[in-house]
């Protein structure tokens, strides 16, 4: 069993999506850039009626940095049931086609189209043709090579019909030619013969030139809406300034292929190297009717969303509840704000991939920091938190981040620490004991004398109003006169106090180890390890 | 308890009034009272000094004490160190707070330089402050992507990089810490992509581009 009673790991295990991973959107962008995709096939479906013309041809781009979702967006859109009504996609990772050349460029965009796809418009050519010798045309018996003898045995168009579609028998395909003259272009007709021999992925060996691969998809273009009552749709990932793609889609823009979308999935880097490489097919990709803009895929928003998005997905028991997103947010948030290298959706997914896996194996009901935390080390052996003195490990980490929203909560356990800390140095030897206030002066939390025998006066203000309580520290200790040093521990961001005053700005991450530090303190788990990055915890923060 | 610790808690009961040495002498009649004071003496646990006729031993910590209570001059010398002392802890404290600031400018002046490049360092905190603040780096910054950006957003570090660094007479180094230190602290209004021939390294990859959310 997998976390929040998931039966399976709901994130991808490879870095690249599959189609089954795709059926997930997650992120307000992602799912703003799928609309307008599904808006420019709405808007060009509405504007065909009847056959297509070279005006009902647009041009997409999908441009954003690696790792960012645009291949699962790409195959999200070919996933949809809407879709899959509307459009028959022909997926091409250019990336996986090499030597780049016409041929084996047009042979990837063939090998794009699914089986199914192939099949279903092959019956549809058989029917339309079966109709077609039904209606008594003679040319159309021809094809099926009805004569007397399926006459006297009852044998139907309809049968050999099936009989075609079986394999089990060949048609006569040169009645084909006389039989749709007219009614289809020659390239048609020949598209057509391909495709119920079975060989339609086998033209990209017979085109020879870079118009018959314009002639033939334009073919098949038609054909789709003719047969199927579809739009075509060509996705190109991967989309670079090799020459030979350029002027591939080049070709494919300048043709206006009728009823498709030419959608060209590429990265700025790619769309910079195509101005410079070719400013030509540079100009025409500015003038796309649709830039899909996936500006801010990285935010920690769109993360968040995406990775939540996965576990509902597949919360089919509705175990995940409210208080477990918000707990998954937090711990992603840590991550997110302390790891620059996870800002990246494929980064987090990946994370969260084997985190699963982790608490799975631990039979753990959440995601929990442990698992997290494993997970880092073992992918990222490197990666410490950043600043930490006392090298909080991530669980610890997130735990101790979790738990300190409450300021009044934190300001108190930041003050614990000071005195742990400061107990931990006199022991050490570093500071004399400290003394109790016994109320002395309001906002003094400890006073010790340090080595040079001053006396010093500490008070931790962790709290908005930062100014008025400095004063107001800083003018009791003065009336009194008890202490001959006062050093205030705050968040805010001063630089210096008044006279005899010292204020040292303490951080999330130095809190973090404070508190870290206060805690193994407590529970008696101070290693040999920890003895100087407590003293150094001290010296940083000027209690020593 | 040893003759010396018997002497020492002696004179030492007698607090700033003192004790005579003759008075000691009579009192541990058995003990060599003038070797055991010198000892003390030397080691530094009591004093002894003549008052009126007669010597007086006093304890350490009561000695200075009854100087202050019967010596002016003393006293007077004692109020003037005291005030020295109180001027000097006043310096050492604002030589720290200087430091503390110096270090503070240093340590960003040292995020700011990916590859530490000392001379722009030190042109950076001429008179302790960055010869740049980020505000005013991030409002030529957004300035410079918009001069610049394509229709889709994105501009080439490089390109940005060519006309501040000439402008602002910058390093690189200078300018990709201050792009660095941007992006980071403002994760949510700036996207930064892979590729181009220079920029900042994140995930191992070189990030050529930089846009505006």
């Amino acid at each position: 069993m997998y976390p929040y009673g998931l039966a399976q790991n709901p994130y991808p295990s490879s870095p690249t999506p599959t189609l089954i991973d795709a059926q997930v959107l997650g992120g307000r962008r992602h799912k703003e850039a799928k609309v307008a995709v599904l808006s420019c096939i709405d808007d060009l479906n509405s504007k065909i009626t009847g056959s297509a013309t070279d005006k009902d041809f647009r041009l997409i781009t999908l441009i954003q940095d690696v790792g960012s979702g645009k291949t699962h967006l790409a195959l999200h859109i070919r996933g949809l049931h809407k879709i899959c009504n509307n459009a028959v996609i022909s997926y091409v990772d250019l990336s996986q086609v090499f030597p780049r050349d016409i041929h084996s460029l047009y042979g990837a965009m063939l090998r794009g189209l699914d089986k199914e796809y192939i099949h279903s418009l092959r019956k549809a050519i058989v029917y339309y043709l079966k109709d077609k010798a039904e209606q008594n045309k003679k040319r159309a018996k021809k094809f099926f090579n009805n004569g007397l003898v399926d006459l006297i045995t009852r044998k139907s168009i309809s049968n050999k019909a099936e009989q075609i579609l079986d394999g089990t028998m060949v048609p006569n395909y040169s009645a084909m030619n006389q039989m749709l003259i007219g009614e289809f272009s020659a390239a048609e007709v020949y598209v057509m013969k391909l495709i119920i021999r079975g060989k339609f992925r086998d033209d990209a060996y017979n085109i020879r030139n870079m118009e018959d691969i314009i002639t033939s998809i334009s073919a098949m273009a038609n054909l789709n809406l003719k047969f199927l009552k579809k739009l075509t749709i060509l996705q190109i990932d991967e989309f670079d300034s090799d020459k030979k793609s350029l002027d591939f889609v080049k070709a494919v823009i300048n043709a206006h292929l009728p009823s498709t979308v030419l959608m060209l999935i590429l990265t700025p880097s790619s769309y910079e190297e195509i101005r410079k490489e070719d400013g030509s097919i540079f100009d025409r990709l500015e003038k796309a009717n649709y830039k899909i803009d996936l500006a801010g895929s990285n935010t920690l928003e769109e993360i968040l969303d995406i990775i939540l998005e996965y576990v509902r997905h597949y919360d089919l028991q509705k175990c995940f509840k409210l208080q477990d997103e918000n707990d998954l947010s937090a711990k992603i948030k840590v991550i997110y704000d302390e790891f620059p290298d996870f800002r990246n959706v494929r980064s987090m997914t990946n994370i969260l991939y084997h985190a699963t896996e982790n608490a799975s194996k631990r039979n753990a009901r959440i995601i929990d920091e442990k698992a997290i935390d494993d997970t880092i080390k073992s992918t990222h052996p490197g990666l410490r938190i950043r600043g930490s003195i006392m090298g909080v490990p991530l669980s610890d980490f997130i735990k101790i981040r979790s738990s300190s929203n409450d300021i009044q909560m934190l300001e108190s356990d930041v003050r614990d620490a000071v005195k742990n800390l400061l107990n931990y140095a006199h022991d050490m030897g570093s500071v004399a004991k400290f003394e109790a206030t016994n109320g002395r002066a309001s906002g003094i939390d400890v006073i010790y004398n340090d080595t040079s025998g001053t006396k010093v006066a500490v008070a931790v203000v962790i709290n908005k109003d930062h100014t008025k309580n400095f004063d107001q520290i800083s003018n009791t200790v003065k009336s009194v006169g008890f202490a001959d040093k006062l050093l205030i521990l705050t968040n805010a961001k001063a630089n210096s106090g008044s006279d005899g005053t010292t204020v040292v700005n303490i951080d999330r991450c130095k809190m973090t180890d404070l508190i870290y530090f206060s805690s193994k303190y407590k529970n008696n788990e101070i290693l040999h390890d920890d003895l100087n990055r407590a003293l150094m915890l001290a010296k940083s923060i000027k209690l020593c | 308890m040893s003759p010396e610790q018997i002497i020492v808690e002696r004179i030492s009961s007698m607090g700033t009034a003192g004790i005579k040495k003759i008075d000691l002498r009579k009192e541990f009649q058995d003990m060599e009272i003038d070797v055991l004071i010198e000892r003390l003496v030397t080691s530094g646990d009591i004093s002894v000094d003549k008052k009126g006729t007669a010597y007086y031993c006093w304890h350490k910590d009561y000695y200075i004490q009854n100087l202050l209570n019967t010596d002016p001059k003393f006293r007077f010398m004692y109020e003037a160190v005291k005030h020295l002392e109180l001027s000097v802890n006043r310096t050492s404290d604002g030589l720290a707070k200087t430091l503390e600031t110096l270090d503070n400018n240093f340590k960003n002046s040292e995020k700011l330089t990916a590859t530490k490049d000392l001379d722009s360092i030190s042109q950076a905190r001429i008179n302790n402050e960055p010869a740049m603040q980020l505000v005013t780096f991030k409002n030529e910054f957004d300035l410079a992507i918009g001069n610049h950006s394509s229709s889709i957003g994105w501009v080439e570090l490089s390109k940005v990089r060519n006309e501040f660094c000439k402008k602002h007479n910058i390093s690189n180094e200078v300018f990709y810490s201050f792009v660095e230190q941007l992006t980071n602290l403002y994760h949510d209004k700036y996207e930064l992509s892979t590729g181009g021939y220079e920029g900042l390294t994140v995930r191992g990859l070189l990030h050529g581009f930089v846009r505006c959310i």
